[in-house]
């Protein structure tokens, strides 16, 4: 567990303040703040309804006479040593006291923040509702008796997961930080990635109860700027009592809520989420959830992984065509392998269909319904893996081991190539789990109709899920984009992944625009007038 | 909700009406047809195959095959007849070899396999085979020299693997001849021989020479010779016509040179001279190279071995245009069948010549002239050049 000190603070607290002005509260408290200190506090008591998080510490500060001042905070919120240390301690230290003394007790309040308080974030406001608002986000509000204003100091402070590595996306060779649940780390996490002003964030608050931060960032001249008036449009029109996770927000944007296809993407990973900036996206940031949102979003982005760029041109070529391949075998095996046992034998060599039948041979069931019992038994121990207690994770994986596997076929109730074929789609499956839930939806929508019709189902099947892909878009995007609509020049970063001297420029099709990233002269060579051996 | 209906019924209403699992079908792996000497009936024997023996699992101490025989009028009829006594639907698709008895074949294949090239159920590249002195069912039920456990896959696998001196087609290839003008079909043989009680093994059953057609009817049979001569005009290409040569050595007496016969280019030339009586030139272009050689020698130089491989190459075509010419007369005088397609030959080219003579062409085959041109290329003679000879 970590807090946030002093740098952390300083770092996010102009930030902050800049999002109490974007977004409507309807705390109905508009009014002024008043004289009297006694008043104020109970003004804050009845909004807060005398929640029992809300903490006061009333105390006096020295002037000519005794002033009664209090602080309001909620606890939990805020850094209370933080407080002990910046305001407490320097309002009541000896030395102040000693100093105000003198000075006139009108401008006590002034006194104060320009030599009492040694606090970075801070800011002087004149009605109830600002000081509700800073309060309830984690600021401490300083009352003094007599004075029309408040003083907001920055003094967020609570517990927090740390920076780990992502559990859902992990990786061999690349940073390895993740993001948390903290937004202004999450934003943080991008800005050390791109030291560049023109990185720009901008916050709105969403949800009538849950009045989250939603932060979009996206670099200020490589984006598309009816693509980010989009976004905020979209954004805008959302009218909800909560956003809980950045899930909620997707389904509230995205351009497509039928499809099974998700149009827009997701990271744990600051890398990831930087490339994506860097290459004209926008990304939608939430807070309280390690989930950050990319738009545009491609279907061929779900085949690929940031590791692609680290590791050297080759492998990383291979293994995107790895991945094609693993989409489609996790797709179509069962329902290819329906299609050849219940239909078209005359399509397997001879050997393979005896082999075949002989494994079939004493199975009481029709293949179809073998694969679906498979299939389905296979998403359920998937199912149980991820929501189980850990400490009975032992137990899931040996009875996962006997339900889809030797035990099933030993007792006769299916045929061994079945479980290869189970196997193959789990394995593929797990290479593209990015396109999790679209796989498996159209998995079961090819087993069926192959089920039904043979190849021939399966055929329909296929042109009726690449039909739908092709009508998708994202943001303005064809969804299929380098392939849907064909751009070549995009190949080259598509379904292989050239050297990185030779992506000289940056993708069009997201930003709308041609423009270079790199010159010409990084393809490495030997130094001049040295031969090569 | 009108639509959503339609849809709806097409796909519940539909669908699964030609699924078969695995388990109700009975893979017809060979079929051998005799005919019944007392009625005249057909008799089918199709050899299923039983997958449960060959299963790794808890494999059966069974034959991993069943025959089944049926007597009908027709192929069709027996072919659906077997679903009254066996629990399988027969499923012909993986079916490897059609083994057809010789007296059947003497009064014509076309009624025979009329019905599988009709229906869908028989693939056209199935092998065609003619069983020469024995039933063909006695074929595909011998234990031979076999590796597989399968007799179907042992008959399909000797026929893959044939080599020059045994002639070979399947169902399509000889439609097309049989129906093709200028042209008449050469099938394989498959003779089944009993040995006496001492050798083993006691049976055994061999792919070799060629069964001659003359229109769909069986009109002889040709030995591995002559087969061989018939393959050095039709086969093509490069495994169209692999097998060894054996010639004398011209070192020594007695003793033998093998070469084994790579790529065969084999083309039927005809030509029109004087007088308008079409002459063919059968121009055979074989590569080989030297597998064996019996003799010792020494050659002194390079050019030596040249020279002597180039005398070599004189003998193979010496001998080839021997076995051409002895499978031509064959042909010509006592089978009267075209079987090298020479009048295709002339079709090709001279079409208006051909439309004279297409009528009446097999009365016109025996006698017409034919000259060889037969050139044998050694490109190798292995890891060996010369011969050794052995020092004292």
């Amino acid at each position: 567990m970590m807090r946030f000190f002093n740098k952390n603070k300083l770092l996010f607290s102009s930030s902050q303040n800049g999002s109490k002005q974007s977004k409507v509260n309807n705390h109905k408290n508009s009014q002024k703040i008043e004289k009297k200190l006694e008043s104020n506090l109970k003004t804050i008591q009845q909004t807060f309804k005398n929640s029992s998080d809300l903490q006061f510490r009333e105390f006096e500060i020295y002037n000519a006479k005794p002033v009664k001042a209090s602080i309001c905070f909620i606890e939990g919120l805020v850094n209370e040593d933080y407080i002990n240390l910046h305001i407490m301690k320097s309002l009541m230290e000896p030395n102040f006291l000693h100093e105000t003394k003198s000075l006139p007790a009108n401008n006590l309040l002034t006194i104060v923040k320009n030599r009492g308080l040694s606090s970075s974030g801070m800011a002087e406001v004149q009605t109830m509702d600002e000081v509700i608002n800073g309060v309830i986000v984690g600021e401490t509000a300083v009352f003094i008796d007599g004075f029309k204003s408040a003083l907001l100091l920055s003094t967020q402070g609570f517990e927090s997961r740390n920076v780990e590595e992502p559990e859902t996306e992990a990786n061999v060779r690349g940073s390895r930080e993740g993001f948390n649940e903290v937004l202004k780390v999450n934003t943080s996490l991008v800005r050390r990635k791109i030291n560049n002003a023109n990185l720009v964030f901008e916050d709105m608050k969403i949800g009538k109860q849950t009045k989250t931060t939603i932060r979009i960032g996206y670099l200020d001249g490589l984006a598309d700027s009816k693509i980010i008036e989009e976004v905020k449009n979209r954004l805008q029109r959302i009218d909800t009592d909560m956003i809980l996770e950045s899930g909620y927000i997707e389904q509230f944007i995205e351009d497509h809520p039928y499809s099974i296809f998700p149009t827009i993407g997701n990271s744990e990973k600051p890398d990831k989420v930087a490339a994506k900036i860097l290459e004209g996206r926008i990304a939608i940031f939430c807070d309280g959830t390690p989930f950050v949102l990319t738009v545009p979003h491609l279907f061929i982005e779900t085949l690929q992984v940031p590791e692609d760029y680290y590791s050297r041109p080759y492998l990383a070529s291979l293994m995107r065509l790895f991945r094609i391949l693993a989409l489609f075998l996790t797709i179509s095996t069962p329902a290819v392998f329906i299609s050849l046992s219940s239909y078209h034998h005359e399509m397997v060599p001879a050997l393979l269909l005896t082999t075949m039948a002989a494994a079939e041979e004493k199975v009481p069931f029709p293949v179809f319904i073998e694969a679906l019992l498979m299939v389905i038994t296979f998403e359920l121990l998937r199912e149980a893996g991820v929501r189980m207690p850990r400490p009975v994770g032992s137990a899931i994986s040996i009875v996962g081991a006997l339900v889809i596997g030797e035990a099933a076929v030993s007792a006769g109730l299916v045929s061994a190539p079945m479980v290869i074929v189970v196997s193959l789609t789990a394995i593929t499956g797990f290479v593209v789990t990015a396109l999790n839930d679209a796989v498996i939806l159209s998995r079961f929508f090819l087993l069926f109709l192959a089920g039904g019709f043979g190849f021939y189902g399966l055929l329909m099947g296929t042109l009726i899920l690449i039909g739908h892909l092709c009508s998708l878009r994202s943001f303005g995007t064809p969804y299929l984009t380098p392939v849907g609509p064909i751009f070549f020049s995009e190949w080259k970063d598509a379904i292989i992944r050239m050297p990185l001297w030779f992506l000289k420029s940056r993708p069009q099709t997201v930003n709308w625009q041609e423009s270079r990233r790199q010159g010409n002269q990084n393809k490495p060579r030997s130094p001049k007038g040295e031969r090569q051996n | 909700m009108k639509v959503w209906i339609i849809v709806l019924s097409l796909i519940l209403l539909t669908g699964c009406w030609d699924r078969r699992e695995l388990t109700e079908v009975g893979i017809v792996a060979a079929m051998a047809i005799d005919m019944d000497p007392e009625t005249g009936e057909y008799i089918l024997t199709s050899q299923y195959l039983r997958p449960a023996a060959e299963s790794t699992q808890t494999p059966t101490p069974d034959r991993p095959y069943l025959m089944v025989s049926t007597t009908g009028k027709t192929i069709s009829e027996v072919m659906r007849k077997a679903n009254e006594t066996i629990d399988r639907k027969s499923f012909f698709a993986h079916n490897k070899v059609i083994v057809i008895s010789e007296e059947i074949a003497k009064e014509g294949l076309i009624p025979v396999i009329d019905a599988f090239q009709r229906g869908k159920e028989v693939r056209g590249y199935v092998w065609l085979t003619i069983a020469k002195g024995s039933s063909s069912k006695s074929i595909i039920e011998t234990k031979a020299n076999n590796i597989s456990r399968i007799p179907a896959d042992f008959v399909h696998a000797l026929i893959e693997n044939a080599e020059h001196n045994a002639a070979f087609t399947d169902v399509l290839n000889y439609y097309k001849k049989v129906l093709g003008a200028g042209i008449d079909p050469v099938a394989g043989v498959l003779t089944r021989i009993v040995n006496n009680e001492e050798k083993a093994p006691p049976e055994l059953v061999k792919l070799s020479g060629g069964a001659v057609f003359k229109e769909d009817k069986l009109v002889g049979f040709l030995n591995q010779t002559e087969t061989r001569g018939y393959n050095w005009v039709t086969a093509e290409g490069e495994f169209g016509n692999r097998g060894a040569l054996i010639l004398p050595s011209l070192l020594e007496e007695d003793k033998y040179v093998t070469i084994l016969m790579q790529e065969l280019h084999a083309e039927i030339k005809p030509q029109i001279d004087n007088g308008d009586q079409p002459t063919f030139t059968i121009q055979v272009d074989q590569k080989a190279r030297v597998t064996g050689q019996e003799a010792t020698g020494e050659f002194k130089s390079r050019k030596e071995v040249t020279d002597y491989l180039k005398k070599i190459e004189k003998e193979a075509e010496k001998e080839i245009e021997k076995e051409i010419k002895m499978v031509v007369d064959k042909a010509q005088q006592d089978l009267e069948s075209d079987i090298f397609g020479f009048g295709r030959a002339l079709n090709k080219k001279y079409p208006k010549e051909w439309d004279k003579y297409k009528e009446n062409w097999s009365d016109k085959f025996v006698e017409v002239e034919y000259t060889l041109n037969v050139n044998v290329d050694l490109v190798g003679s292995g890891l060996i050049q010369g011969p050794f000879k052995p020092q004292e």
